[in-house]
């Protein structure tokens, strides 16, 4: 459904790319309810209600690599599809990598957000850094 | 014979062959004819006399034109950003302008004008009645006499009369205007009038007469239905369009504002755009300032920031047209209750 651009259904173009709509509609990774469902072991949560974007990071590390991922998202569209997005990034990368992926990124895999929009891809991977922090403090 | 137009530096012919209306010739008394039977229309829609309609292009721009035309200026606190944006000087002590909406935008709600104008007997008086005029009786006459009405903003787009044209109502017509004389002199930057345009507003406004009683009759019950069901079928809603038992005269017929906290407008609504439905938010995120709706954080402005800022940003707008079909209520409920369940469930906060 989400890639469909069948003629009969000719509809004005979004100001979302296909793939922010593709992300959005049919988001991957996503924890649906209870965090306890998913086994994490780091967990980064930024932004807040007021803005109106908030959104939690849910990684499982092993030997330094991140092999699993969920998230949450309380969001707009371009909040729900750059977690989507950045949940697909990361998956399988070392934690280096992952603290690599910059706003820039995720926005690219998007094909592009609108610049008021952009704010939303920050937020993604400052969730990640989060984790990422978390995951590493205890054991210094 | 065909006749010769030799006024074309007055303006070349519209596409319908009207000229200039401020020419003497028969193609510029054509459109002037039009115009003026345009503004009994009008007149007559909003109960005023055809002297007290003065066109202008849009009702922002009366808007403009009127507020900037005053030194003080107090408003509520739901106004239209055309109005809040024209003001240079807030002044809810002296104010020399008073400005109150008659129906709000988002919410439908319906104001007592005459309540907050009371309070204000030095200060002339505005209403912009833009979204009340076609979907409720509006006879600023009335208005004006009971409440000291001095202007109200009327726009065409909103009674589906096409973009290019609005009224600026002032009371008692020329006399009101010279009363205003930061105002009258600068109408003459309004420039030629858009013959067609203001047409079409006329046309707009003779059907929107049928349309009241359609809104009344049809529109408002199933604006009533869709309430109900979403209260019966959503949980943790809160209804922005104010209900009770004379529901007429607290909301417009065809106006439904609900906030699902736990879900974001923008979200919700392209939700419901992709399930072929179109709606609108006051969320923060669908705005171009990034502000989450003035109306409903001054609504909730009583509840904590954080939770005020939710109930805008989980905000969407059904707002009905006159020939909405009758399974409107059918095919947004077949949608919208999955949709806000999944949107909560990803959602950070845990319900």
């Amino acid at each position: 459904m989400s890639k469909s651009t069948n003629s009969s259904n000719a509809s004005a173009p979004w100001a979302y790319s296909e793939k922010v709509k593709e992300h959005f509609l049919e988001p991957k990774n996503f924890l649906m309810g209870d965090e306890k469902q998913f086994d994490f072991n780091a967990k980064g949560t930024v932004g807040n209600k007021i803005c109106g974007d908030e959104m939690t990071m849910y990684l499982k590390i092993e030997q330094g690599r991140v092999v699993d991922v969920r998230w949450k998202t309380y969001g707009c569209a371009s909040a729900i599809a750059s977690t989507s997005a950045l949940s697909e990034m990361v998956k399988g990368k070392t934690l280096d990598q992952a603290l690599k992926i910059t706003p820039e990124q995720i926005a690219d895999y998007l094909d592009g957000l609108p610049e008021r929009k952009f704010h939303c891809s920050v937020l993604g991977s400052e969730a990640l850094a989060q984790a990422v922090e978390e995951y590493r403090a205890p054991k210094k | 014979m065909s006749r010769l137009f030799l006024d074309y530096n007055a303006g070349a012919l519209d596409p319908g062959g009207l000229g200039n209306p401020n020419g003497l010739h028969e193609e510029s008394r054509h459109a002037d004819i039009l115009i003026s039977r345009a503004r009994d229309q009008v007149a007559n829609l909003v109960g005023a006399d055809p002297s007290e309609i003065f066109f202008f292009p849009s009702a922002s721009l009366v808007n403009y034109f009127l507020i900037t035309s005053f030194a003080r200026v107090h408003t509520s606190p739901f106004e239209h950003p055309s109005v809040i944006k024209s003001i240079s000087e807030f002044d809810s002590k002296n104010p020399t302008l008073v400005s109150c909406m008659l129906a709000n935008n988002e919410t439908g709600e319906i104001y007592n004008i005459e309540h907050f104008f009371s309070k204000f007997p030095n200060a002339k008086k505005h209403s912009d009645v833009s979204q009340a005029v076609g979907k409720i009786p509006v006879n600023l006459t009335a208005i004006a006499d009971k409440t000291g009405l001095d202007f109200a903003t009327i726009s065409a787009q909103k009674i589906g009369g096409g973009k290019g044209s609005a009224a600026l109502y002032i009371r008692g017509g020329k006399a009101g205007l010279k009363a205003t004389t930061a105002l009258k002199y600068r109408l003459f930057a309004l420039g030629t009038p858009n013959a067609e345009a203001i047409r079409n507003f006329g046309a707009a406004a003779d059907r929107a007469a049928k349309n009241i009683k359609k809104f009344k009759q049809h529109i408002r019950p199933m604006r009533d239905n869709l309430r109900a069901r979403i209260q019966a079928e959503i949980p943790n809603i809160i209804m922005n369009t104010p209900a009770g038992a004379t529901t007429e005269l607290c909301s417009l017929p065809n106006t439904l504002d609900v906030s699902f906290p736990g879900a974001e407008g923008e979200s919700i609504m392209l939700m419901l755009d992709a399930a072929g439905i179109a709606t609108s938010t006051g969320s923060a995120c669908a705005t171009m300032d990034g502000k989450p709706s003035h109306v409903l954080m001054a609504m909730h402005k009583n509840e904590p920031t954080e939770r005020a800022a939710e109930i805008a940003h989980g905000s969407i707008r059904f707002s009905f047209p006159p020939n909405a079909p009758p399974d409107t209520v059918d095919r947004i409920m077949n949608v919208l209750p999955n949709i806000i369940a999944n949107l909560r469930a990803i959602s950070t906060e845990v319900k």
